[in-house]
């Protein structure tokens, strides 16, 4: 049993959901990250926009993370903490 | 068993320990009670810096994880973190820690996991972190830190240097740590020199080395550790000579070589052994050179064209 103080439970599944949707999102404008985790450091990563100069979306390293070791904490924590600087590989 | 946080202000977010992605997510407020068996992660904001006095535990050991990212802790803070008893993870990401005496943390023997990234310790600080003899990964990326020398009565798994001041020489203590599986050290100023601290390294399974001065110098080594399973020396200065030590190990299956030297006679070289990964993005090899690679690794996803932005 789980007592809370005034603000009570909060159930936050969309955080999972809106990473998936990016990632899909940049996959469908062509930076490939369907491929196994990359070795090196990925900060961020700005998907080109193919009608413009903006980018479309960033993926950062912790998003960048959780898509390649899903529900592995100890793995996503160890990626998030290992990573550094801004290559884009 | 409990955990009283204070009625004042929550502290951040609460979660169980073994059931973290798919929530739910409490926020860090109030006595919370924790059934038997299971233990808390506490992900701190801003709303628990100088405020972790606070927490009191009916028993200890309930608290499983510890993190804390871009935030500023005070010294009240990690002595209070050091009473929680048999944390297993610590995560201080981006929290600054040089000007605070950080001795508390070295209290912490069941310590498992301690990250240390963006917090700006240094060797110095770390002189006490032997004590942590359960520690099996530590993350120091980016930190400035240089003397390796305080590691060495630890029995690391990994290592992450990425980032940090380490040269060549200071290498040395890692030659002893016969247990490391991963070591990162990206974007730092070894150079080749450095590898032969890896050659004693037999369980050695993934090695970042990319944005380093590794050149084709001392390649022999990474080709005779047995166990190396992912390289990368993405933006280094090797070449399809340099190549060809490498790839005398049989264990490799991920091999990074974005922006090196290569040129198409890497194809042959890397085509001849069990890929799952190879990525060649401005290494020098044609596009006529990585289709032939995909046809000589068709279960191996490679990646080979750089794309270019609008």
């Amino acid at each position: 049993m789980v007592q809370n103080g005034p603000k009570g439970l909060s159930i936050e599944y969309e955080v999972w959901a809106n990473v998936r949707w990016i990632v899909s999102l940049a996959v469908a404008v062509g930076l490939s990250l369907s491929a196994a985790p990359p070795a090196g450091a990925v900060q961020q990563v700005d998907v080109p926009n193919p009608v413009g100069t903006a980018p479309l979306v960033t993926v950062t390293i912790e998003e960048h993370c959780v898509e390649y070791h899903g529900a592995d904490v100890d793995t996503i924590d160890d990626c998030v903490a290992a990573h550094e600087g801004t290559d884009l590989i | 068993m409990s955990v009283d946080f204070g009625s004042q202000c929550s502290l951040g977010e609460l979660r169980w320990a073994d059931d973290e992605l798919r929530g739910p997510r409490f926020e860090a407020l109030g006595r919370v009670s924790v059934p038997s068996g299971r233990r808390l992660v506490l992900n701190l904001d801003v709303r628990g810096a100088g405020q972790l006095g606070r927490v009191t535990l009916d028993e200890a050991g309930l608290i499983d994880t510890v993190r804390a990212t871009g935030m500023e802790l005070v010294e009240s803070d990690l002595e209070a973190i050091a009473g929680w008893g048999s944390l297993r993870k610590l995560i201080l990401q981006d929290v600054p820690l040089a000007d605070l005496d950080v001795s508390p943390l070295w209290r912490l023997s069941s310590l498992e996991f301690l990250g240390l990234k963006g917090t700006g310790v240094t060797s110095e600080q770390l002189r006490p972190v032997g004590n942590l003899r359960r520690l099996r990964r530590l993350y120091l990326t980016s930190d400035p830190v240089d003397d390796l020398g305080p590691l060495r009565p630890l029995s690391l798994e990994t290592l992450a240097l990425s980032g940090t001041r380490v040269r060549d020489h200071d290498l040395a203590p890692v030659a002893e740590m016969t247990g490391l599986k991963v070591l990162w050290l990206t974007n730092t100023a070894v150079t080749s020199a450095a590898l032969s601290y890896l050659a004693a390294l037999p369980q050695l399974e993934k090695l970042p080395l990319g944005r380093t001065g590794v050149s084709d110098a001392h390649l022999d080594v990474l080709g005779s550790l047995p166990s190396l399973r992912a390289l990368d020396l993405t933006s280094t200065s090797i070449t399809t000579a340099g190549l060809a030590h490498i790839c005398a190990s049989g264990s490799l299956r991920e091999l990074y070589l974005d922006s090196t030297r290569l040129d198409d006679g890497a194809v042959a070289i890397l085509g001849r052994l069990p890929l799952t990964v190879v990525s060649v993005q401005g290494a020098g090899v044609s596009e006529e050179g990585v289709e032939r690679l995909r046809g000589l690794v068709p279960s191996a996803v490679v990646n080979g064209v750089r794309r270019e932005s609008n």
